[in-house]
Formats: C-alpha cells, sequence, structure tokens
C-alpha cells in the first residue's frame, strides 16, 4: 500500500510540476535574431576597361559581369565582353635600333566566360563581402588585322634607319576562335545596400586555339584572354567590377553544429 | 586562410613570371642573305677564290654603296631588296688596285614571299623564283663572269651556296 502511494505521489508531483511551468526556465538564452542573407542576381559591369578606352588610343572594351547565389557559398558566375586592340610590335632585347618598328596589328572579338564562384570568407553579422575563387569555361570569337609590316633583318645593307616597309595593305584573318579554362580569385565587398566593388585576377589556359596559317600570322592577342606567349598555354587577367544586387529572396545561414559540444584539441 | 594565401602566393608567382617573356627577343628567323660561291670554269667542281673581291650594292642612279664584307674570297653572302623585284651588285675583281679593276654587274630577280616568324621576329622575306645575269661594269671593263648557274631559287636560308659563278 505504501509502495503504490509512493509512486503515486511522485506521478503526481512531476505533473505539478509541468503543469505549473510549460516552459524550462532557460538560464542562457540563445540570439534568437537570425540573419537572413540577401540571394538574387548580381549584374555589373567592369570599370578597367572603359576607362583603358578612355586613356588609350589603342584599346576599345568593355565587359559586362554578373553571378547569381545557389548556397551560401556557391555562385554561378559569367563575364560576357569585348574589346579591340592594337598593337604595335618592336624589336626587343639590347642593342636595338631606334627605329625599330617590326609590325602593327589589332585583334578584336568578343567573348563569355561562364562558371562558378566559390565564397570562402566567413561574414560577420550583416555583412555580405566575398573572397572567391572560381573556375571559368571561356570562349572568344575574333579577328586579327595586320595593318602594317616591316621584314625583319639583321642585315641593314640597303636600309640603315629602319626596316624595309612590307606592306601597309590590311591582312584580315577572320573567323578565329580559342577556348580556355580560367582560374579566378577575387573578392566583392558591399559599399552601400546591394552596391558590390569587385575586383579578380585570373589565369588562363589555353583549351583551343585556331590560329591562322602560322606561315602569315599567328593569335598574338585573344580577347578575353590577352596576350598569348609563344609555346606557353598560360594568359592572365583582370577586372575590376561594380555590380548591382537584385534581391530575388533572404535566406538564413544554416547554423553550424555547436562548437561546444566537440572542442578541438590544443597539441 | 592559410589555404587562400598560398593561392594567393602562387598566383603573384605566376603573373610575376609571365612579365619576363622569352619571346621578346627575335632569335627564331632573318631575313636570308643571298650566299654566291665562285667556281672555276675550267674546274666546274672547284672552288676559286676570285682575287681582290670587292662587292658593292648598286642602285642606279644613286651613289656609290659601301663595300659589302665578305669573310672569304670564294663565296660571299649579300642582301636582296625586299622591296623590290631586283637587286644589283657591282662585284670587282681588283687584280692591282687602282689600275686593274675588272667590275661586273650581277643583277638578281625574284619574288619576294613574306613569312611570318614570331612575335618577336615578326616578319621575313624570303625570295623565290631567283635568276641571276652578269653584265659589265663599264665599257672598258671585260666579263670576267663567264657563267652562272642557280642550285637554289628559293632563298630562305643562308646555309649554302643559291649561286654558282663560274670564272
Amino acid at each position: 500500500m505504501s509502495k503504490y502511494s509512493i509512486s503515486l505521489y511522485l506521478y503526481a508531483l512531476t505533473w505539478g510540476v509541468l503543469w505549473s511551468q510549460d516552459k524550462p526556465i532557460d538560464l542562457q538564452p540563445k540570439d534568437t535574431l537570425v540573419y537572413e542573407q540577401p540571394y538574387g542576381m548580381r549584374v555589373g559591369i567592369d570599370l578597367s576597361r572603359p576607362v583603358v578606352s578612355f586613356l588609350q588610343d589603342n584599346f576599345t572594351g568593355f565587359e559586362i559581369v554578373g553571378d547569381y547565389r545557389l548556397t551560401q557559398t556557391l555562385y554561378l558566375a559569367a563575364e560576357l565582353g569585348n574589346e579591340n586592340k592594337t598593337i604595335i610590335e618592336e624589336l626587343g632585347g639590347e642593342m636595338v635600333p631606334n627605329n625599330a618598328e617590326l609590325y602593327d596589328f589589332t585583334a578584336s572579338g568578343s567573348y563569355i566566360k561562364l562558371g562558378v564562384d566559390y565564397n570562402t570568407y566567413d561574414n560577420w553579422y550583416g555583412m555580405n563581402n566575398s573572397i572567391f575563387m572560381g573556375g571559368r569555361l571561356a570562349f572568344s570569337s575574333f579577328s586579327q588585322t595586320v595593318n602594317s609590316f616591316r621584314y625583319y633583318e639583321s642585315n641593314r645593307y640597303w636600309i640603315r634607319d629602319q626596316f624595309a616597309l612590307g606592306s601597309q595593305e590590311e591582312r584580315e584573318f577572320s573567323g578565329l576562335s580559342a577556348s580556355w579554362l580560367e582560374f579566378v580569385f577575387g573578392t566583392k565587398v558591399e559599399l552601400f545596400a546591394n552596391i558590390y566593388l569587385g575586383a579578380s585576377v585570373r589565369l588562363g589556359f589555353l583549351l583551343s586555339n585556331a590560329e591562322p596559317d602560322p606561315d602569315e600570322f599567328r593569335n598574338l592577342f585573344i580577347p578575353g584572354f590577352n596576350k598569348v606567349t609563344e609555346n606557353s598555354k598560360f594568359g592572365v587577367g583582370y577586372n575590376y567590377s561594380i555590380s548591382y544586387l537584385i534581391p530575388l529572396y533572404r535566406k538564413a545561414k544554416k547554423p553550424k553544429e555547436d562548437e561546444s559540444t566537440s572542442p578541438e584539441v590544443e597539441e | 586562410m592559410k589555404k587562400i594565401s598560398a593561392i594567393i602566393t602562387v598566383l603573384l608567382c605566376i603573373v610575376y613570371f609571365s612579365a619576363c617573356e622569352k619571346d621578346d627577343i627575335c632569335v627564331d628567323g632573318d631575313t636570308p642573305l643571298l650566299v654566291v660561291g665562285f667556281y672555276d670554269i675550267t674546274d666546274t667542281s672547284e672552288t676559286k677564290e676570285v682575287t681582290g673581291m670587292q662587292v658593292r650594292g648598286l642602285i642606279i642612279g644613286e651613289d656609290t654603296l659601301e663595300v659589302i664584307e665578305n669573310a672569304a674570297l670564294d663565296s660571299i653572302a649579300i642582301p636582296l631588296r625586299p622591296t623590290e623585284n631586283t637587286t644589283s651588285f657591282l662585284i670587282s675583281q681588283i687584280l692591282s688596285d687602282p689600275v686593274d679593276t675588272l667590275t661586273n654587274i650581277l643583277t638578281l630577280t625574284y619574288q619576294v614571299q613574306d613569312k611570318f616568324v614570331s612575335r618577336a621576329c615578326g616578319f621575313v622575306a624570303n625570295y623565290n623564283a631567283l635568276e641571276a645575269t652578269a653584265a659589265r661594269g663599264s665599257e672598258t671593263d671585260s666579263l670576267w663572269i663567264q657563267d652562272i648557274d642557280v642550285l637554289i631559287p628559293f632563298v630562305e636560308n643562308s646555309t649554302e651556296a643559291h649561286v654558282k659563278i663560274f670564272h
């Protein structure tokens, strides 16, 4: 009898406690204000190309940049551009006479780069900046025009002061194309709400390069890839972008696992 | 963060070294010189030196040009004019200076073919369909060049004789 009554008493006591307080007292309340990060599409332009176009006579170009946020760290990214660059190549090296112009050519065309950016930067509360690494598959369609050329001749018997003029007629090599992989390292910083300033450096690796007959000319500059170095598949580039985020929806960052449950062992 | 700084270092190194271009200096090609060999008319396989040979370029109506340096007396490398289809040279045999000098005119006709070599060298000229003729330098000179043989009508390098002159 007494055993029964004790268990009944304990039962009632437990219920009593639960009835009297429907929530347990939390002595260390967690921060319940969750910051929801903006997701959407960023579109912008490269700032360097219009500036260089304005400052230099031999270059015109523009680039449109864009990305779409997929997850907390991953973005789909693309660049679309057009460049027109004229290069006057002179004889290089030491002991070169004053007027050593060899040839003058213009590369002109468009390019598209598609890929992903991976944000490696853990933002503090409310920040939307990124330091990212990314990859692109890029394709360029372009033409090259030799505007004029002179015959390189180390023996200058007939004409002393410059190389003999070969031709001043434009020779156009059209329908050229190239594709390459690009490694991107860059950053995007939110200056004002939804306005981002970005910078990136790029390392390209040529996959394909459709050149003219090598006895006539070669691909020396590929729009988007920049200078092609002989016997090398690498190219370098950069951009400085300003872009606007079109916010589509907001999503909170998934909380990380509580660090206190798995303390790191100091070695 | 360590990973990022490593990547930045690698990237900067590549950007830095890509600026040191080895394709900045032209070593891949040159407009070739025409190599002329002088041979004995009696034994056409034997080379024969031209006594006191002096070769100058000739542009009719202009001043005489300077002597083209030659390493030997039985052959000479001479530059053709890539802007023209014909180039003439005064080839003098100096038996005793200045009394006994025999000057002949060697005229070469050809077609110019331009060829792209590389970024650093640009374009060079090659010469095709080469033909050679000889003439007296003046009324008083005798024609010491007796025969000319074009061995290689396509001039793209200067490694061997393109033209044989028999005297």
